[in-house]
């Protein structure tokens, strides 16, 4: 159960991090 | 080729550029906020769900807040979708009880779904309750296609507005996409789909026994429902894991015309919307002629292939134009297998009436190279025009370098701003598609999933990639893509050739709706002639050729020129 729940954490962290890097990227590019 | 297959073709574009005007006109009135016959029905809704979420619908957005918008619902979508599929198992609606799915399944399928793509790693019949199918994977049908239109109509008014600030507002603008455009024409052509045979229910699969006195089970459930906005919206994820090659999924010719209209009626009206909405009808229409000039081209192309066959199996007294039927639905034939694949990878809708690895190698050559283009032709809902829009940029300020003339597109001057933003966008997708298939086509784990050697499982790779990053969703087939490294990986191509695509183009957006819209004169290139129609054709080509020539040489060319020398992979 340990070893799903590490994975759910995992790709949840994934997707949301990824789209919150691009959140990031989207303010980079108003600053230019 | 025979005339009764162009005849077939033919049909169908007629029909669907028939639609474009109407239906472009009514999307225009929706998203200026005029009124349409659903008014009296819809604006009460509209009104109630704006008052519910606390959005101001008058309140205007400038393009940082918009994007932002975009990806914090798309980040919604991605967590509540995840969390529907691992706890498929202890949630209703599962007559199967199927368990919930494995992390790594539930990450690629969410993603998949939130950017409308639709790739399928899973088989629909034999993993997704009903409850998955119809509250998780539909409402993202739905929202995915608005989110799209959304963005798309926001640049729009990036050219309509001179010297202002606010791209309108994502929420009011997704709103009306999904109660006005998307919700009526699902119900309508759900219901044709159901006259038409395909199934609506909610009970479990049924046994049957078989002639030979086999037990076979028959997977059923709302099919019709999902099957209508799957199209609507350019989804292009099945019910079934066949997909439009399944009877319940597309029963006979006339479910596979609705289809293929389904699919392409809302991408085409929403270009002439464009159009309507900057005041220049004949810019939509140069628009909508780049996309039948390339689409009919490539529909052609797979056509000639697929009935010009295997010289091997000519050798052995096969019949090409009549029995070169590999990968294809004896219901269907060559013309509509043809037009189908064209269609479904010109669009970004992703779904197939046909297995692609069983084309010929041109065959399969011609839907990978479509879907590289940058999925403009005419693209995914919303996604197509403004990916088509970023082209055209590309296109007057390449004008603008070969005459001499300031580039310019509908009075707002294109500057080295914009340039930089557009090459940020379309340079996204070889970055995804060529990089993930480096990788995978000389790591272990990336090659293990292949089913065949040589340059046909190069292909599987390069298919696969190009569909995740152009938000298409079509498997070409043999490519074992439920792993670890392929579910993970096709995931993060989705989210970048959507979002990472997305963010650029607001950019630009925001960078346009603040100039002034000059007048045209003497010195302006006109973008709604033949000339510009061609420049562009010229662009899109070159571009995708640029990019993807090389891989494409390596793959299917390659196949080819080993089918002729005597050998089949």
């Amino acid at each position: 159960l340990e070893a799903h729940a590490m994975l759910d954490f995992l790709f949840i962290l994934l997707g949301a991090g990824m789209l919150a890097v691009l959140a990031g990227y989207a303010f980079m590019l108003n600053r230019l | 080729m025979t005339f009764a297959g162009w005849l077939q073709i033919g049909l169908v574009l007629v029909a669907v550029l028939l639609l474009a005007k109407p239906l472009g006109l009514y999307m225009a009135r929706v998203f200026s906020g005029e009124r349409t016959w659903l008014s009296p029905l819809l604006v009460p809704v509209e009104r109630g769900l704006y008052r519910l979420a606390g959005v101001d619908p008058d309140k205007d957005q400038r393009w940082l807040g918009y994007a932002l918008a975009v990806l914090a619902f798309s980040l919604a979508g991605f967590l509540a979708l995840f969390a529907i599929l691992r706890l498929q198992g202890v949630l209703p609606l599962n007559p199967q009880g199927f368990a919930g799915l494995p992390s790594d399944l539930a990450f690629n399928t969410a993603v998949s779904f939130v950017t409308n793509t639709n790739w399928q790693n899973y088989g629909g019949e034999t993993t997704m309750s009903h409850f998955s199918q119809m509250a998780g994977l539909t409402v993202q049908n739905f929202l995915s296609a608005a989110t799209g239109m959304a963005v798309a109509i926001a640049l729009t008014r990036a050219f309509m507005r001179s010297s202002a600030t606010g791209l309108g507002n994502f929420w009011v603008d997704m709103t009306r996409a999904t109660l006005y455009v998307l919700l009526p024409l699902s119900v309508l052509v759900a219901l044709a789909f159901i006259a038409l045979g395909l199934p609506q229910t909610l009970d479990a699969s049924f046994m049957a026994t078989t002639l030979e006195g086999a037990q076979q089970t028959i997977a059923t459930g709302p099919v019709a429902s999902q099957e209508a906005i799957k199209q609507l919206g350019t989804n292009g994820g099945g019910f079934f894991n066949v997909n439009a090659a399944h009877p319940f999924e597309n029963p006979n010719a006339f479910s596979n015309y609705l289809n293929i209209i389904a699919m392409l009626s809302i991408s085409l009206a929403l270009v002439y919307s464009f159009g309507q909405l900057v005041g220049s009808r004949r810019q939509g229409w140069a628009l909508i002629a780049v996309t039948m000039v390339l689409l009919t081209t490539g529909i052609g192309a797979a056509y000639w292939a697929e009935t010009a066959g295997n010289p091997l199996l000519h050798a052995v007294g096969v019949e090409a134009a009549q029995g070169n039927m590999e990968g294809k639905e004896v219901r269907f034939g060559q013309a509509m297998t043809a037009l189908y694949a064209g269609v479904t990878t010109g669009l970004s809708d992703g779904g197939v009436n046909g297995m692609h690895s069983s084309l010929t190698p041109l065959g399969g050559l011609v839907p990978m190279f479509l879907m590289q283009l940058g999925e403009v032709l005419p693209g995914g809902v919303g996604s197509g025009l403004y990916g088509m829009l970023v082209f055209a940029i590309l296109a007057v300020f390449v004008a603008g370098l070969m005459v001499g003339r300031t580039p310019e597109l509908l009075g707002k001057k294109i500057e080295a701003r914009e340039m930089k933003l557009a090459m940020l966008a379309i340079l996204i997708l070889p970055l995804a598609i060529l990089g993930f298939t480096a990788i995978s086509a000389t790591a272990e784990f990336g090659v293990s999933s292949i089913l065949t050697a040589g340059p046909h499982g190069l292909s599987e790779i390069l298919y696969a990639f190009t569909s995740a990053a152009g938000n298409n969703g079509s498997a070409f087939g043999g490519l074992t893509g439920n792993t670890p490294w392929y579910n993970t990986t096709l995931g993060m191509a989705m989210m970048l050739g959507r979002f990472a695509y997305i963010v650029p183009v607001l950019a630009i957006a925001g960078s346009l709706v603040a100039k002034p819209r000059v007048p045209a004169s003497s010195g302006t290139f006109p973008t709604d002639r033949p000339l510009f129609v061609g420049l562009l054709i010229g662009i899109i080509l070159i571009m995708g050729g640029l990019q993807f020539f090389p891989a494409l040489a390596l793959g299917p060319i390659a196949e080819h020129f080993a089918m002729l020398a005597g050998q089949s992979f």
